[in-house]
Parts: C-alpha cells; structure tokens; sequence
C-alpha cells in the first residue's frame, strides 16, 4: 500500500494569516449605509482588509422625454446616477474618515437585468461580507440582491440591524444551533471572532415532541464542545425548551438574556423564489434582531 | 504574509492559536482503501498539529419479524452481540494503528440500527473541520457503498471531504493546488474551505472550464478573485481550459496530470447527487477517475 509522502516539517504548519481574508460591505444608497460601514470597520478588526462596494443598477433602456433621443436620455439617466452614487460615497468617506479610517470603496456598475447574479458572482471571492438588513416593510422593497448574497454567495454574511450601533468586535457570542449543515458552516465560518471572545454560548431550542435532528443536537453537545476547544474556544451549551413557542423567539430571548453582541445561525431555505428564500426562522431573526447576525447557508 | 511554523510540545494538550484544521475525521467505509485514508489523515494531522477521529460503521441490520409478527426471532439478540463484538475489534485495531501512527486522535464505533448509515456519519463529522476518506477500488459493489456513504457525508455535514486515491503516492500537504472554479457557492465554500492547504502550496492555479476559449490567458471574471487571493499570501496563477469532448471533470483530470498538480479542490453535487450519478457529472467523474487527492466541499 502507498503511503502519501510527507514533505512538510515535523512541527505542525501554522498559517500566521488569521481571520476573515477580506471583508467586503456592500451598499445600498441608504443612509443605513453608515451603520453598515461603522459595523464593518469595528468588526473586521486589526490588520484584516475590507472595502466597501456600491452596487449601481444601470438599465438598459429608459423612458424618453419627446424631443428627446433615446440614446441621450440613457446617458445622462446613467450620468445621473453615477452622480448619485459618488455623493453617497463622499458622504460613507466622511464618516469613515471621523471613525479614523479611509474607506476603500467604489461603485460598481452592473446592467440591470443581470444586477443580483453580479454582485452574488463578485462577492464570492470575499471571506465575509457585511450587508444592512432590509427596511422593515417586505424583503423585495429592500435591496433585490440580499436574499441571493445570503443563500447563494456560499460566503458567510453578517447582517447589521437597523437600530444597532456597533462600536467593536463582538465579545459574546450566541450560536444557534441545530444539528443541520448550515449551522455547522456558520460555527466553523465564525471560529476567529469565537477564538477571540469572552464569552460564547450555544443553544439548542429543544421543542416538545423533539424532531431527530433536535434529539441528535442534544446528544452531541459534549463532542461539540471538545471540537471547539480544540480551536481554543471554551463554551457553554444550553438546550432550552422551546414550550411550542417558535425558535427564534427563544433565540433572540437567550441573546438579551447573556448581553450577546453576536448570533450565529445557519440559513435555511431555498433559493428557487426569491420571496420565499428562507425558513420561518431565519427571516424572523433578520427582521427581528437588534444584534448583528452572522448567517450562513 | 508569510507562513510561520510554530514548535510544537509533542503530546501535549495546548493547542497553538490558528490551527486550520484542529479535528480531523476518518470516515473508514469498509472498502480496502481505508488504510490509504488514515495514512493521508495522520500525515496531514503531524503537518497542522490535528488530533484524528476515525469513524467506524457498524451497519446494524432491522430485525426480522417473523411471519406471524408475534414474536421477534429470538436469535437476533446474537447477531447483533456478534457484530458489535466484530465492530469493538475493529475499533481496537484502529486505536493500536494510531498509536503506531504516533497521531492524537481516537477510534469511534458508530452503530446504525435505526438511522441511515450515511445520515449517521455525517452526523458525527460534523463536529470535525475536515473528513478524510478513499476512493473505491473498481469493484461495483465498492463503489456503490463508497459513494453512498461520500455523497452523504458531503451532502449533508457541511464540511469539507478530502477524497484521497488509494494505491498511489502523493505529497501531503500538497505543494502545487489546481483550483475548479465553476462560480457556483459550491466552488465558493471549496475554494475557501481549502485555504489551510492554499496558503503553504508552492503554486496554485485556478481554472475555469469553458467551452469557447482555450489558453493561458487571465480572465476578467477571476480577476477578482486572484487579487482576493494575494491579500491571503496566495500567489494564484488563473487559466481556462476547453474541455472539448469530453467531460468537464476527465478535462480537470487532464489538466491536473498536466500541470502536475498535488490537489484537486473543487465544489461537490452543484446539481445533485442522484442527477449526476445518472447523467454523468463532474463530481462523479473526480470521484471515480482522479489519481490525486481532491478537496470537495457542498
């Protein structure tokens, strides 16, 4: 039997290269915008880079006024947003040149009709990447590309609330977790903001009449915990029970409970239609968390 | 950014702050190359300082009612104690094998009476960073068993599976990575997933199969890609290769002979397991073909 050869020393191989490997924000032209790049500054950390994108619909056709050639009415439709777009990013430099940093950050333009399929192809050579959670309304008034970035980027992705002022790398961290894969990629993707904070707790949300991969959570905690304190990372693991109640509402219940400055969850859900891209539970903690959530599907 | 290689206490319990892949899991299927999977895990595990966790399947068959459905045959008690016996053998073989491997890491029996064998594995490998198993010799049987077990355990464990072939040799960790990039997530978390053995190749090359250009040249599409790549210390070479007739994974195969590649990293199942294993599919060709170890990831 062949036996692979070893060319490496006999010390174990340690990268000095830890943390996300570039973070990218991207924008919406809201003022919303501020919080995100405040939020991708405090927690993307020291020595860790990260830009910030625009993305700029340019559609392909638009009206014309009469007298007007179609041509013309394109360019300066174009013109005009590009003019839009850099006022927006004088105003994201000022902010972050008053949090002390220069922002690195351009418009990208896209063709419309192609807008979410671009932005999801760019951003996949990112480490992670930084979005605002849609208004409150509806998920298709917010920015059409979130719910692809979320589940078909296979990046990790942290969504900043609405309300949140985020002013450093979390320090206590809540992990959802439920025996599934996306929650282990959001663990395993979560690994160097969990090696460096205080206090991380995982739930487990244990309903009555408990499903096999909820009994099968329960059982492999003690494993999980050794697993992660391989990586350094000390845990404690609370399976709460869910008494019926929906398992973001315990979620989100545990997170104020320990002062979390953090939830990780794995996203559930399909693709296929946009408006139905996620479980139950995933779309509450998007529109119900106050706490930035790191989602990964 | 530059690697740095740390001492290490050997035997003891501290554990250096960035260890890429702390837990490595050995998914043994039963099929003759499982030797060849623990030797590439322990190398790799004396390369990044990871402890090992080889997992044994103990396929427990459903008891038999008889046909009156009354009374259990009673002789099944046996059977199951018998196996159990075999499987607690095993295990032991397997701890003295790590031991002589002089790697940290434990042997576990996983019994699956109730539960899908491949469900289970993956169950248990998820508390790993990365699972380690070998490509099956050409027996049919092999193959099917082997292959039921791999799609599930990448399927649904969401970790990354290092399929190494058995039989032949090869450098680990790997010193030249030929990257798949298909721009579908799958590719994406590969790509990612593989960065431990990225960082510390001499040479990495990412190339994308398309049908209209052939040539060394860059393309804009992974422009990004490459420069997202040197921020992490990874001097990435790009290309595109014209599979032409034939299929896009005996083309990846082709190349990686080729450019003499050590590593295949590539996204696994990007259309289903049950369609490719039908149709034909890039994941099945590496699966069945490749003759250097590939790094899938779902």
């Amino acid at each position: 039997m062949a036996t692979p050869v070893s060319v490496s020393s006999p010390a174990p191989l340690v990268s000095a290269v830890d943390g996300f490997g570039g973070v990218v924000a991207l924008l919406t032209m809201e003022p919303h915008d501020g919080s995100v790049i405040e939020a991708t500054v405090a927690m993307a950390g020291e020595g860790w880079p990260w830009r910030a994108w625009l993305p700029l619909a340019m559609p392909a056709r638009v009206e014309c006024p009469w007298g007007v050639p179609p041509a013309q009415a394109l360019a300066l439709d174009h013109l005009a947003r590009r003019q839009d777009a850099l006022a927006h990013l004088a105003m994201m430099r000022r902010t972050a040149a008053r949090l002390g940093q220069t922002l690195s950050c351009a418009a990208v333009e896209f063709p419309e009709r192609a807008l979410a399929k671009s932005i999801v192809a760019r951003v996949r050579a990112a480490g992670l990447v930084v979005l605002g959670a849609p208004p409150e309304r509806a998920m298709v008034a917010g920015p059409r590309w979130f719910d692809q970035v979320v589940s078909m980027s296979g990046r990790p992705v942290l969504v900043v609330p609405r309300c949140a002022r985020i002013a450093g790398p979390p320090r206590r961290i809540l992990i959802a977790w439920h025996d599934r894969p996306e929650a282990c990629r959001a663990l395993h993707d979560a690994l160097p903001w969990l090696r460096a904070a205080a206090a991380v707790r995982i739930v487990i949300a244990v309903g009555y009449g408990a499903s096999r991969a909820q009994r099968q959570a329960v059982a492999g905690t003690e494993r999980l915990r050794a697993h992660l304190a391989h990586h350094g990372v000390s845990t404690e693991v609370a399976c709460v029970d869910s008494q019926m109640r929906p398992p973001e509402d315990i979620l989100l219940e545990e997170a104020y409970s320990m002062a979390a400055d953090l939830i990780v969850a794995g996203a559930s859900g399909r693709h296929r239609t946009l408006a139905f891209a996620f479980g139950g539970t995933t779309l509450s903690l998007i529109r119900r968390s106050r706490l930035p959530l790191l989602l990964a599907s | 950014m530059s690697v740095s290689i740390h001492a290490s206490a050997t035997g003891s319990s501290r554990v250096a702050s960035h260890m890429p892949y702390a837990d490595i899991a050995v998914a043994m299927t039963g099929a003759p190359g499982d030797a060849a999977a623990l030797d590439a895990a322990a190398t790799l595990a004396r390369a990044y300082g990871s402890r090992l966790d080889v997992l044994q399947l103990l396929v427990m068959p459903a008891p038999i009612i008889d046909a009156w459905g009354l009374i259990p045959d009673a002789g099944f008690g046996e059977v199951y104690a018998d196996m159990r016996e075999a499987g607690r053998k095993s295990v032991e073989m397997l701890r003295s094998r790590l031991a002589e491997l002089a790697v940290p890491g434990d042997a576990r029996l996983l019994e699956a009476l109730c539960v899908e064998p491949s469900s289970l594995a993956a169950m248990a490998v998820r508390r790993n960073d990365l699972v380690v198993m070998a490509t099956p010799y050409r027996e049919p049987l092999d193959t099917s068993v082997v292959h039921a077990y791999f799609a599930g355990v990448l399927l649904e464990s969401g970790r990354p599976v290092l399929l190494v072939p058995s039989g032949k040799a090869y450098p680990l960790p790997p010193r030249r990575v030929l990257v798949a990039w298909s721009d579908t997530p799958e590719a994406a978390r590969a790509l990612h997933d593989a960065m431990p053995f990225l960082r510390t190749a001499d040479s990495v090359e990412i190339v994308t199969a398309s049908s209209t250009e052939a040539g060394g040249d860059d393309d804009t599409g992974n422009a990004s890609l490459v420069e997202h790549l040197a921020h992490h210390g990874v001097k990435v070479v790009s290309a595109t290769i014209n599979p032409g007739r034939r299929s896009t994974g005996m083309a990846l195969i082709d190349h990686a002979t080729r450019i003499h590649a050590d590593l295949i990293v590539a996204g696994g199942y990007g259309h289903g397991r049950f369609r490719e294993w039908a149709l034909g599919g890039t994941t099945r060709d590496l699966f069945l073909e490749t003759a250097v170890p590939v790094l899938f990831s779902h």
